[in-house]
């Protein structure tokens, strides 16, 4: 569903993509350590400084993964955490109305081109998508999972 | 109180004749408000989360207090969204009361809805993201006090 780098396999220039995660909880992490080791910028905003010692110390040293601290429903502590011009942003933290609210945000207001949102409950999946926001739900994961097991 | 049925516009208004306003949160506000409509004639449910909320104003307005988070769908039709005309959601997070507000908006197609802003940098925001009217706790505030003071600083001079 989250689109990293596409393999491009003809030449050797492959621009970084400057990807933004809201929230730094367990899923937030696990993003910024996938996403940063397969070649990307990725920036983490998380309300609470504490969030980030889950990071690994050798992405943080080698500029992998960039830290801010901030609230990610504020235009502001995005634009200062650099989240302008990223090509996609991830909102993963664990309220669901604050993913909607920096989604939107993020998509509308400062117009990134690809903006996705963890949803939990799964009944608001179509709100999200009638307002131009891809969505992740852990529970439509997990069925799919299971019926490829099945099959 | 004193409000009179000429206080709301009567295109909101359903066949029936009488407002269905869903009110989510019974802090003080939310229950002034639902106390406000109910004088008003109007027809309403409210929404809260926490049991000893919900038994207090369930208790206080008479059986009109749904037990369940207003920033589900599940909760919402339980309250009867669908047929509401009106949605005020009056919770302390801007966040919550944005997402409550665009289930009931994009998912229940209510004609009008409220949102309550206690953060001023938010306000903008919540207006743009089609919610119809933004309450901006902090900016009433602050003219209230600045409308009691000004004749304080006047005389002084």
């Amino acid at each position: 569903m989250i689109q990293t780098s596409e393999g491009n396999s003809n030449s050797g220039v492959q621009r970084l993509k400057r990807i933004a995660v809201i929230g730094c909880g367990s899923l937030g992490t696990q993003i910024a350590i996938e996403l940063s080791s397969s070649g990307n910028i990725v920036i983490v905003i998380d309300k609470d400084p504490k969030s980030f010692l889950s990071l690994p110390p050798h992405l943080l040293e080698a500029s992998r993964v960039v830290t801010a601290i901030g609230d990610g429903t504020q235009e502001v502590s995005l634009r200062q955490a650099g989240v302008q011009d990223v090509d996609l942003l991830i909102a993963a933290t664990t309220r669901e109305s604050v993913n909607l609210m920096s989604g939107q945000l993020a998509r509308h207001v400062m117009r990134i081109p690809v903006v996705v949102c963890l949803v939990k409950d799964s009944h608001l999946l179509s709100i999200y998508e009638n307002l131009g926001i891809k969505t992740i739900n852990p529970d439509g994961l997990l069925m799919e999972a299971i019926k490829d097991g099945l099959d | 109180m004193g409000c009179s049925w000429k206080l709301l516009r009567t295109d909101w208004i359903n066949e029936r004749n009488t407002l269905y306003a869903i009110v989510v949160g019974c802090g003080t506000t939310g229950i002034k408000i639902a106390e406000w409509l109910m004088a008003s004639g109007s027809e309403i449910t409210l929404i809260e989360k926490i049991v000893e909320k919900q038994r207090f104003a369930d208790n206080l307005l008479g059986s009109v207090v749904v037990l369940g988070d207003g920033t589900t769908i599940d909760t919402q039709n339980t309250a009867g969204t669908k047929r509401a005309d009106l949605f005020i959601a009056t919770l302390s997070s801007d966040e919550d009361n944005m997402l409550a507000c665009q289930i009931a908006k994009h998912h229940f197609e209510v004609d009008k809805t409220i949102a309550i802003s206690g953060n001023p940098d938010n306000v903008n925001l919540l207006r743009l993201l089609g919610i119809d009217i933004v309450v901006d706790v902090t900016d009433l505030i602050t003219e209230k006090i600045q409308s009691l003071v000004a004749p304080m600083l006047v005389e002084d001079l």
